[in-house]
């Protein structure tokens, strides 16, 4: 596969440096053209909104209330600053220039030229960061009783610019990451394929494993047969010494036996180090690989298209609950996913192993697209919240079904590897959904993008059945229920009890409550809008997609995992306190960056560790039972995270939650890494 | 409401033709029964009616305040088997219908449609289970907005901590109303102060001392006097209004008749003209054949907020300036 990355990465950077280079260009001279026809527009508006604006101070004060005792023109002037946020600054003042009611910033250019009072209530003056429009105040017929100053800001089109150019960013990333996803798929099937299953043939060799012979295809008859060729003649050298040992061991009496037994003993080395036989045909495991992500792409992209606007469409659908309030109530549809996903998890994860993996993953993705109609279509808040509880119904049924499908495809040597390719999916799929649903959404509507969302969910059910093949697999007997004695026999391991509780939950717990819950409400409170929450939210997937790799391949060392995980809860715990140290959205950005290093430094290694510490108890329930408690807990740690997130920020404030989410994660490493620093070396004893 | 206007459009396209054929019929008898005489909730359904050329034949009953004359009408009701019975406020309903778990057929009708008008809080004062259904011979309009919507008014007018509240505890409506305010302030925060109108010796509401409990809410620190649904009050509106005004205690009424009594500042109230109207339009879908359980019990979806500016000066409280954008300022 190497050659393929090499490939890929040659041309992704060729297309990645034609496309930003095209990009900035235009957005350069786009910038030149963009200003000048763009303020005179901002000037008309701003002279309509002050007629408005005037007008209802003037009715206010046809009634008897005098300018300076006029309540609420500060919520007003707030109202239109958020509706158009072109605007800068309002400010009314009397005939003098005192100021008596404003919203926005004074720059000390605009105080000093309202002291003046200069104006006569016309045209527009430039004063350093605003165009200054001014309106009279008055009631009807009457001599001005003060003057009404909108504030244009001078930077909008700019603004308007840097906006549209991230926006083009973000599809120019999701597009990379589905052109992607596009090599993938052809190179699971046809062709490709074989010619990945061939160099995975040839790869084998070079580690010594000459056990599988080259896939001998019409298309690549040649090559294949010289590389057989090259497998066969190994394997019957090492067949022709078998046969020459074996004489050697009959004719023991006259040759001595001291001698054989060192061949013997050779042999077994030899075994050790390479794998003989050359009877299994490579049948390519990567390309299966490749044809599962398609469809658990496509399946998880569907689902994160409406990830960026779930809150919202439910606020639409509220209705009023008596006792909770609107933003519990609109965190609902979030939190019910996530604790659907974690309490079926464990029964899914039986199932995986009694019924056929294929069958599972494509009731999950019919499941999934029927709930995405019925969201598309709900008319209360309640069917919306009972659809998001299907959907969460199917995304786990793929979860556990895709989890268990892509392990036995990369085989327990390569747990860590595997896990970290479908951690990539997943991060792929939320690098893509979020973004472009928003982008979609602003375009088409919320429920039609839930339609789009569908059409992707149905898609991939139809990849599933065309493309995987049935796999009759189906261990009898292994498969059952979760029980609560296999929760007493896992907790009660208690290097596995304190991965869970120091490590596992806690990881969670930042992520959801961080990156679902307060940091899109932060960014808004910091007065940027949602699309900005989104792009800053797209970095943790982004960081993760690349990190995710990198570490499996280190942390494929078991000792280095207790550092990696030990590590990653650390990091959480420092990107959990920057927007305390050093508030902003750049510090809230640097917090998401830093969240994705931290969890991919620990996700993959954390996931691996459940199996290095768990061997006894895989050997004795099965891996199903073991994977489904650990994924239960952590993913109620999904399910504590927003409401931990609420309460904090409800009670305290902003501040204070990040300080105590923050302050929970380094406590939870330090905890983790002492125990599993103080009980290591006992524990390789106890194992030798 | 949005029913309501929409069948009015269509009413008027296809209903014009078959009135002189039902000219012919039987003109049919609407029994109403008032509590304090004419309003103009029976101005405007009886305006209702004659627009849409609906013949009735009207028998008038005034209860005068008095709940010991409801049996007389009952009797009268079963005797004289009108097409519909018109019942205003929540007393009169009562007394006619009866609550809807303890039905007597004895004492209330049941055989004849009841449309009532006007009642605070139908399912509070337990006339019907809920109110998208009334699942027994009767249904009708309450003039109230809901009760977090005026809360909302309040606080967009000016926020507060303490609400304060006068109410007669005899009457059901008011029980309803201030259990609402209750939970209300349970959910949102603030805290409730409430005062009840003295009772003379038989258990009836009197106006004594009503001066000294609106300045102890003042001095218990209620930012708002609320004025809801309550008879008793309409009726001693002037001095409640008064006292408030001279304790400079802001007041808001939730009907109209209540915000129409000078000295009251602010109300978000449904034009009782418009709660005839629709009270003649579900009537006429009685009239012309719907049953009554399958019709909704319904509120106005369109009330005024109303801002009295002479008091609103001497207070000085102006109202906010979006205000001016939606109030009817007076």
């Amino acid at each position: 596969m190497s050659y393929f990355r090499r490939l890929t990465l040659g041309l992704l950077t060729v297309l990645v440096l034609a496309l930003v280079t095209a990009l900035a260009s235009s957005s350069w001279f786009m910038l030149g053209m963009f200003e000048p026809r763009l303020a005179p527009e901002i000037e008309k508006k701003a002279q309509i909104l002050g007629r408005s604006l005037a007008s209802l101070f003037g009715k206010a004060m046809e009634h008897g209330v005098a300018l300076a005792n006029v309540v609420g023109a500060e919520e007003v002037f707030a109202g239109v600053k958020q509706e158009h946020r072109e605007f800068g600054v309002l400010v009314a003042t009397d005939r003098d220039g005192t100021v008596l009611h404003s919203h926005g910033v004074l720059t000390p250019a605009l105080s000093a030229y309202l002291r003046e009072a200069r104006f006569d209530g016309t045209g527009t003056v430039a004063l350093d960061r605003y165009y200054l429009t001014s309106v009279p105040l008055a009631r009807a017929g009457a001599a001005p009783a003060g003057y009404l100053h909108i504030g244009s800001n001078k930077t909008y089109a700019q603004q308007v610019l840097r906006e549209t150019l991230l926006d083009v960013l973000v599809v120019l990333v999701v597009s990379l990451f589905i052109a992607i996803e596009v090599i993938y798929f052809l190179s699971g099937s046809g062709f490709m394929a074989r010619f990945a299953a061939l160099l995975e043939t040839m790869n084998g060799a070079t580690r010594g494993d000459f056990s599988r012979r080259g896939d001998p295809s019409p298309e690549l008859a040649r090559f294949s047969a010289a590389v057989n060729a090259c497998i066969d003649r190994v394997n019957a050298a090492y067949q022709e010494l078998l046969v020459a040992l074996s004489d050697a061991w009959r004719k023991r009496a006259q040759r001595g036996r001291v001698r054989v037994r060192a061949a013997v003993i050779g042999i077994r080395r030899l075994r050790e180090r390479y794998q003989f036989g050359g009877t299994v045909e490579g049948t390519g495991e990567a390309g299966k690989l490749g044809m599962l992500r398609a469809p658990l792409f496509l399946f998880l992209v569907a689902d994160d298209l409406a990830r960026s606007f779930i809150p919202v469409f439910s606020a639409e659908l509220y209705t009023p609950l008596p006792g909770v309030s609107e933003k519990v109530v609109v965190g609902l549809p979030i939190m019910a996913f996530m604790l659907v996903i974690a309490l079926l998890q464990p029964i899914a994860g039986t199932w995986s192993e009694r019924v056929s993996r294929r069958r599972l993953l494509l009731v999950g993705a019919v499941l999934g697209a029927v709930s995405h109609i019925g969201c598309a279509s709900a008319f209360t808040f309640y069917d919306f919240l009972g659809w998001r509880v299907v959907a969460g119904a199917a995304w786990a049924l793929i979860f556990v079904a895709g989890q268990a499908y892509v392990l036995e495809l990369a085989g327990p040597r390569n747990r860590v590897r595997g896990l970290a390719f479908f951690v990539g999916i997943i991060s792929v799929a939320s690098i893509c959904g979020p973004s472009m649903g928003g982008i979609l959404a602003d375009g088409i509507g919320f429920r039609r993008v839930f339609w789009v969302a569908a059409a992707l969910a149905a898609l991939a059910a139809w990849l599933i059945w065309t493309r995987i093949p049935a796999d009759h697999r189906v261990k009898a007997g292994a498969g059952r229920h979760l029980r609560l004695a296999d929760f007493a026999a896992l907790v009660a391991n208690p290097r596995f009890a304190i991965m869970l509780f120091a490590a596992a939950i806690p990881a969670k717990i930042i992520l959801i409550a961080y990156c679902f819950y307060l940091i899109p409400l932060y960014v808004i409170d910091q007065g940027a809008n949602t699309a900005m929450a989104g792009r800053i939210i797209m970095l943790y997937s982004l960081v993760m997609v690349f990190g995710v790799p990198l570490v499996a391949a280190w942390s494929k060392v078991p000792q280095r995992r207790v550092l990696c995980v030990g590590a990653g809860l650390l990091l959480s715990g420092v990107a959990g306190l920057l927007p305390v140290a050093w508030p902003g959205l750049w510090a809230v950005a640097a917090t998401v960056v830093l969240l994705g290093v931290a969890q991919s430094v620990s996700i993959a290694p954390q996931g691996a560790m459940v199996g290095d510490l768990c061997q006894a108890e895989i050997a004795r329930l099965g891996d199903g039972p073991v994977y489904g408690v650990y994924r239960l807990v952590e993913r109620l740690g999904n399910a504590i995270g927003p409401v931990l997130g609420a309460a904090l920020l409800t009670r305290y404030g902003y501040e204070t939650s990040f300080a105590g989410i923050g302050a929970l994660l380094i406590a939870c490493a330090v905890v983790f890494t002492l125990v599993f620093l103080a009980t290591a070396p006992r524990h390789a004893k106890a194992a030798a | 409401m949005r029913t309501f206007a929409s069948f009015l459009a269509l009413a008027a396209a296809f209903v014009a033709a078959p009135t002189s054929v039902r000219a012919a019929e039987k003109v049919p008898t609407i029994y109403m029964i008032t509590w304090r005489g004419m309003t103009d909730v029976e101005r405007g359904f009886q305006g209702y009616l004659a627009e849409r050329g609906i013949k009735v034949d009207y028998v008038v009953r005034d209860a005068g305040q008095e709940p010991a004359r409801l049996p007389g009408f009952v009797a009268e009701i079963k005797r004289l088997k009108p097409d519909l019975v018109y019942t205003w406020g929540t007393t009169v309903t009562l007394g006619v219908a009866g609550p809807w778990d303890r039905v007597d057929p004895a004492r209330h009708v049941t055989d004849v449609p009841i449309v009532f008008t006007l009642v605070a809080a139908p399912v509070g004062a337990r006339l019907v289970p809920a109110t998208n259904a009334s699942r027994r011979n009767l249904t009708g309009v309450s003039h109230l907005a809901d009760t977090a919507a005026q809360l909302a008014a309040i606080r967009a007018y000016r926020p507060f901590r303490k609400l304060g509240v006068l109410y007669n505890a005899a009457e059901q409506n008011s029980q309803a109303g201030v259990r609402e305010l209750r939970s209300l302030a349970r959910s949102s925060s603030f805290e409730l102060i409430e005062k009840t109108f003295a009772t003379d010796g038989q258990g009836k509401p009197s106006a004594t001392g009503i001066e000294e409990r609106v300045r102890e809410l003042k001095a218990g620190g209620a930012e708002w006097l609320y004025l809801g649904p309550d008879t008793f009050l309409f009726t001693q509106i002037g001095r409640v209004a008064a006292a408030a005004r001279e304790a400079r205690l802001p007041t808001f009424a939730a009907t109209q008749a209540v915000a129409d009594a000078p000295g009251v500042l602010a109300g978000l109230v449904s034009n009782y003209v418009s709660v005839g109207q629709f009270t003649g339009y579900k009537a006429e879908r009685i009239l012309r054949g719907a049953r009554a359980q399958d019709l909704p019990v319904e509120t106005l979806s369109r009330f005024s907020l109303v801002v009295r500016m002479e008091v609103a000066r001497e207070l000085g409280l102006p109202p906010p300036l979006a205000m001016f954008n939606y109030a009817e300022i007076r």
